[in-house]
């Protein structure tokens, strides 16, 4: 972690503690305007974003404490001050941006590898395949960013913002549809451009891949990908199991089969369990 | 033309000098402004006019623990800002006086 990740950190979780003191619709207001703020930020600086956000909490707790709410302090209008704030606040630089646009594309990659890897035969990569899962992912990240950007300051009448009934259809529909999409361009990519690998250099590749996003998730503690982690060990382990010729032989090529669709499913599920209760922890602290 | 589009020009130059005057952060700024007459001025109008003015280096922020509570943005002025409170002040009487003049 760099020193200004370090920093940022260090003021969000200073922010965590004191908007715990906030009351009522004092609470309401920060929470609205950090969300506002924070889902605005793709392309500002993080650390400009998560200071501001930390000067209006401290401040709006000074004016409750002399008997002031938000809205007699920051004005009627809190969708006009975050507005304002963003257009002042700085750009962030080139390697944030990158950085930006490689996670979710890296992550993709891994995990579309990794799955690549449990196929039977000799590693093939798609390449065509790599790039529509490249734009995908990170069509995705501007989506959702915007769409929660967006939400934040909906009518209190709009229906997505008043039923939670309606966040989980369109949640539910729209992860649908991205996951559909993610599916359809793996099955259906025309293999115009294929990088074919054999036997011992695809195994080396794929652990030095696996340690590489392993490492990244654990040393880096990125506790949103934890539950992603048993699925990566698992389709990693059948596709060992497959290339290298003496385990295969103890396994049997027909028992492979099942063990790789009982590797894929039980990664999917853990995933999906382990993810919910990791959400809500960090959505706790 | 509303009270507050006449403002709007003037409350950078305001803030400059409340600044000038000495170190503080923006509730304080705001309740200084409160009572030195802007009754209307409210945070939503001030921290964008603060982040503007450390965008163009003419007041730094430092964080610092505040003697009442959490640490704190305290801001400064810089040589730039104080050029531009001087070129404000001149450009401000000049109106001043010709608005005064008019209306004598």
């Amino acid at each position: 972690m760099s020193s200004r990740d370090k920093q940022v950190e260090g003021i969000r979780n200073k922010m965590n503690e004191l908007q715990k003191k906030l009351e009522g619709e004092n609470a309401t207001f920060f929470d609205d305007l950090r969300g506002y703020l924070i889902t605005s930020s793709l392309f500002y600086d993080e650390l400009d974003v998560t200071e501001q956000s930390y000067n209006v909490c401290v401040d709006l707790i000074e004016a409750q404490e002399n008997g002031q709410t938000a809205q007699e302090y920051f004005g009627k209008d809190s969708r006009k001050l975050a507005d304002s704030m963003i257009k002042n606040f700085r750009h962030a630089g080139y390697r944030e941006i990158m950085e930006l646009i490689l996670l979710p594309i890296g992550i993709y990659w891994a995990i579309s590898f990794i799955s690549d890897f449990a196929k039977r035969g000799a590693l093939k990569i798609n390449i065509l395949e790599y790039i529509l899962i490249a734009l995908l992912s990170l069509g995705m990240v501007v989506i959702v960013f915007e769409a929660v950007h967006k939400s934040i300051y909906l009518s209190e009448n709009n229906p997505f913002r008043k039923s939670k009934i309606v966040q989980f259809i369109i949640g539910t529909i729209f992860f649908t549809c991205i996951t559909g999409a993610f599916v359809t361009i793996s099955v259906f990519t025309p293999p115009i451009w294929i990088a074919k690998l054999v036997y011992p250099g695809d195994v080396i590749l794929m652990l030095t891949v696996t340690a590489i996003f392993l490492g990244w998730i654990i040393i880096g503690r990125k506790r949103e990908l934890y539950s992603i982690t048993p699925f990566i060990v698992l389709m990693a382990a059948v596709g060992m199991l497959q290339r290298i010729p003496v385990m295969l032989a103890v396994v049997g090529s027909n028992n492979i089969k099942f063990l790789a669709v009982g590797a894929a499913i039980s990664g999917f599920l853990i995933n999906i369990v382990w993810g919910r209760i990791e959400m809500k922890r960090i959505a706790h602290d | 033309m509303s009270k507050t589009q006449m403002l709007k020009g003037v409350l950078e130059g305001c803030v400059l000098q409340v600044i000038s005057k000495h170190e503080t952060y923006g509730y304080q700024l705001v309740q200084e402004l409160r009572t030195a007459g802007f009754k209307d001025v409210i945070g939503g109008t001030i921290y964008p006019i603060l982040q503007k003015l450390e965008k163009k280096e003419l007041i730094t922020g430092v964080m610092k623990p505040s003697p009442e509570g959490p640490s704190r943005k305290y801001f400064n002025i810089t040589l730039t800002g104080q050029e531009k409170l001087a070129i404000f002040m001149y450009d401000w009487r000049e109106i001043n006086g010709s608005v005064n003049q008019i209306f004598k």
